[in-house]
């Protein structure tokens, strides 16, 4: 399995690199090949230990999540309702 | 569950289209998040953020309601595409100050300290957080690209090679290593060991 399988359908490869990780966490693997990477996952535990700091790295992300305003989103919500009214 | 909440982005559309008023607040509620977050990201100005979210999504509404949007690129990629070129047309045009601001506009380092009964636990958190925006800021631009689009923007691998230009395989590695120095960094701090 190659980083492109998702794109090009490679078939799996025993060796399962980070990139693959990357794909799965970020749900862009096939189903057959999430099936073959989870069983590995089951298994192997070097690959478990990087798949759990991979995704505490990804995580840490998610700590920068930001909203806008609500008057912002009341703004445009106006906007797309009297634009609903002129085309009505 | 409301039923608008399973339905897709071309069937809320399409609703929108057809008068349903709430179908576009339902798809605005659902998107808003990766749009403001990918903006805030690129221009690093929370009111700057807000006037570009506003103007990206009133310009989709006016594409929408002209009949000009097709659902074959997804609202989602597209979206993105709009915001981004906002993004890019207000830092090429004005000269911007790098800042963190609350949702109050106020800098995050004022409230550090604040309150002393979660004074530590707020702290740790503060800093954590401006230790991974401030990393991100810090990679090189094309691994700031691709992290922003592929995590926040939420757009595929696929989508970001055609957005950029760049090999999709390229993609995938830039977002790797991205992560790889994101994680040796918070690694080197003791306090976020833990």
């Amino acid at each position: 399995m190659g980083p492109l399988c998702r794109v090009y359908n490679l078939p799996m490869d025993p060796k399962i690199t980070k990139e693959h990780l990357l794909l799965f966490i970020y749900n862009e693997l096939k189903a057959s090949e999430v099936k073959e990477l989870k069983h590995e996952l089951k298994y192997n535990t070097d690959l478990r230990l990087e798949y759990n700091e991979l995704v505490n790295t990804v995580k840490d992300l998610d700590l920068l999540w930001e909203s806008p305003n609500p008057t912002t989103l009341k703004i445009i919500d106006e906007k797309a309702h009297d634009g609903f009214s002129e085309m009505v | 569950m409301n039923q608008k909440e399973v339905l897709g982005d071309g069937d809320l559309i399409q609703q929108y289209l057809n008068g349903n008023e709430a179908a576009f607040e339902t798809l605005m509620k659902r998107h808003k998040d990766r749009v403001f977050t990918t903006i805030f990201f690129m221009v690093n100005d929370r009111y700057l953020a807000e006037d570009i979210f506003q103007e990206s999504f009133v310009k989709a509404i006016r594409f929408i309601q002209a009949g000009k949007y097709s659902h074959e690129n997804k609202f989602g990629p597209w979206m993105s595409r709009i915001a981004k070129n906002k993004a890019i047309d207000a830092i090429r045009s004005r000269k911007l100050r790098p800042t963190v601001t609350d949702s109050e506009g106020t800098s995050i380092f004022d409230f550090i300290g604040y309150e002393d009964a979660k004074a530590e636990k707020d702290m740790i958190h503060s800093e954590k957080v401006n230790y991974v925006r401030s990393f991100i800021h810090q990679l090189p631009e094309k691994q700031k690209e691709v992290l922003i689009l592929r995590h926040y923007a939420d757009l595929s691998f696929k989508e970001i090679a055609a957005m950029t230009g760049a090999n999709i395989n390229t993609c995938i590695g830039r977002m790797h290593y991205a992560l790889a120095n994101l994680k040796k960094v918070m690694d080197k701090n003791i306090m976020y060991s833990k």
